[in-house]
């Protein structure tokens, strides 16, 4: 199965959940590399680990403001941290459920983690450049970042 | 499934059949009691009660006919139950179709998962593949196949050769506008039944998905192992000053090439931009690859040159369209890099051969000195 259509799987994923739960469709920016230096976290990232053919990772990562806003937008009004990283979680959810739905054949999806900023720095597989995909909602800019060796 | 079928109706139909013997042997029995009656003058047979034995006899036939039935009736549902349990169990998709080309109501429940149908009984085959196959070529070829496996003088191995679902790539669309691809593979046999009008094809279709992808990545790995030896002995041959300095470019290029693209902004003029500014940071090193014999870096750099031509020619872009440049910049970025390490191999080999030679030569040279006369 190719990168393009892996990657593009998880795109679709994110843009969904927006277009879904937030009921306010996000747009996908201009994905690049992240070459030589790792991609920068936002306040709050959802991690899901893949590993069987390929081995890898794939981040959703948010600023704060961003994340408070969607659960507004959702008439949640709770906007504890421990709801914010339920949401990131949540997104996190989303791309692992449908990483198992297309790719069951090839990898298994691991246990999907959130981590928050300041905590461990995130290990991607070695000599890769990490793809990244801004993903625009608003005036808030969220990414998604998805790095898996060949 | 035949068998088990007529094999609901056999304990009537065999009680059926047995009626007439029965009454034959009443008839019998009853005609046995009179001439026995008349043999002892009219009168019954000290302690034998004639009319009683019969009704006995009788009794003891029906008991074990009926015995017999129920016998055959919880074999008959034993075997309902293990055909229940082997359609419900198959992970393969069994199916029968009918003259008129549609699916029957017997079928595996694995067929609804792997075609993605929630009542296949009755439904057209043709309406069941057109969904799923990309061209109406293959699904003609399909129904044609179909048609002639019902051909009574037709050679049914030779025809199975022909059948173009084999190994077929289908699509199934998905809810949220996406589609996933699997690899299936079909196939039909025509089963006989006692009358013409009782035949039907048995269908059989599984997901080679997995057996697929990897004899595609088998065959993807040798041709990469080609071009790697290729690619050995064009850098083996190539100038070294002229090799580095072409590295140096290119990596500079897909740097900034990649700069351009995380810029921030997405609205169509700085789509538009990006765009333009990536092919021309591109076109330079395009041209330097066309003077240096490495065809596939040039195939790499043509590929991701004809993505951005297409791009270009769109009315209308978005960032998503990007995705596939960026995934081909990354594989020219570590090809580029392959061959830099391939090079400081060679580098490295070409130091250490020629220090062997030096001193291959240093030490015949001593070796074939004058000796020096000992004065003493």
């Amino acid at each position: 199965m190719s990168t393009e259509f892996e990657v593009g799987v998880f795109v679709n994923s994110v843009m969904h959940y927006f277009e879904s739960a937030v009921q306010q469709p996000a747009a996908c920016g201009i994905p690049h590399l992240a070459v030589r230096r790792s991609p920068e976290l936002a306040d709050y990232t959802g991690i899901v680990r893949i590993s069987g053919q390929r081995d890898g990772v794939v981040l959703f990562t948010a600023p704060r403001s961003m994340l408070c806003v969607m659960l507004m937008c959702m008439q949640d009004t709770d906007l504890s941290h421990e709801h914010l990283r339920e949401l990131v979680g949540e997104i996190a959810g989303t791309l692992s459920g449908d990483a198992q739905r297309n790719f069951r054949h090839q990898y298994s999806v691991s246990v999907r983690s959130v981590v928050h900023e300041g905590d461990a720095p995130m290990v991607y597989p070695p000599h890769r450049r990490p793809i990244v995909i801004p993903i625009a909602w608003r005036s808030y800019q969220a990414r998604l970042v998805v790095c898996l060796d060949s | 499934m035949r068998a088990a079928r007529s094999g609901g109706t056999a304990p009537l139909a065999l009680l059926r059949s047995a009626l007439p013997m029965l009454v034959a042997a009443t008839l019998a029995m009853a005609g046995g009691a009179w001439w026995l009656a008349a043999e002892h003058g009219g009168h019954a047979l000290r302690g034998v009660p004639v009319s009683s034995a019969v009704t006995a006899l009788l009794l003891t036939i029906m008991l074990y006919l009926w015995r017999r039935a129920r016998t055959l009736g919880t074999e008959v549902a034993a075997a309902r139950r293990h055909q229940a349990n082997i359609l419900e169990n198959l992970r393969e998709g069994v199916f029968l179709i009918g003259r008129d080309l549609r699916l029957s109501a017997t079928c595996s429940a694995s067929m609804g998962e792997l075609l993605h149908l929630s009542a296949p009984a009755g439904r057209h085959l043709e309406d069941v593949l057109r969904p799923l196959l990309d061209d109406e070529e293959t699904l003609a070829a399909a129904l044609t196949f179909l048609q002639l496996l019902w051909n009574d003088e037709a050679d049914e191995d030779a025809i199975e050769s022909l059948n173009p679902l084999s190994q077929v790539k289908v699509s199934f669309a998905d809810p949220r506008g996406g589609c996933e691809r699997r690899y299936l593979s079909f196939a039909f046999r025509r089963v006989a039944g006692d009358g013409s009008s009782d035949d039907c094809i048995l269908g059989l279709v599984a997901d080679v998905t997995d057996r697929v992808l990897l004899a595609l990545e088998l065959e993807q790995a040798e041709v990469n192992g080609d071009s790697q030896a290729d690619l050995l002995l064009q850098l083996v041959r190539a100038d070294p000053v002229a090799l580095v300095a072409f590295l140096d470019d290119a990596d500079t290029a897909f740097r900034k090439s990649n700069a351009i693209l995380t810029a921030a902004g997405i609205s169509q003029q700085q789509l538009r931009r990006r765009l333009i500014g990536v092919l021309r940071e591109l076109d330079a090193v395009t041209s330097a690859a066309e003077a240096l014999p490495f065809a596939s870096f040039a195939q790499r750099l043509q590929s991701i040159d004809d993505l951005l031509t297409g791009l270009s020619a769109k009315t209308s872009l978005t960032g998503n369209d990007f995705l596939p440049v960026v995934i081909r910049l990354d594989e020219l970025m570590s090809h580029a890099a392959t061959m830099r390490a391939i090079q400081q191999h060679i580098v490295l080999l070409r130091a250490a051969s020629a220090a062997l030679a030096a001193l291959d030569l240093r030490e015949s040279t001593v070796n074939s000195a004058p000796v020096a006369l000992d004065l003493s």
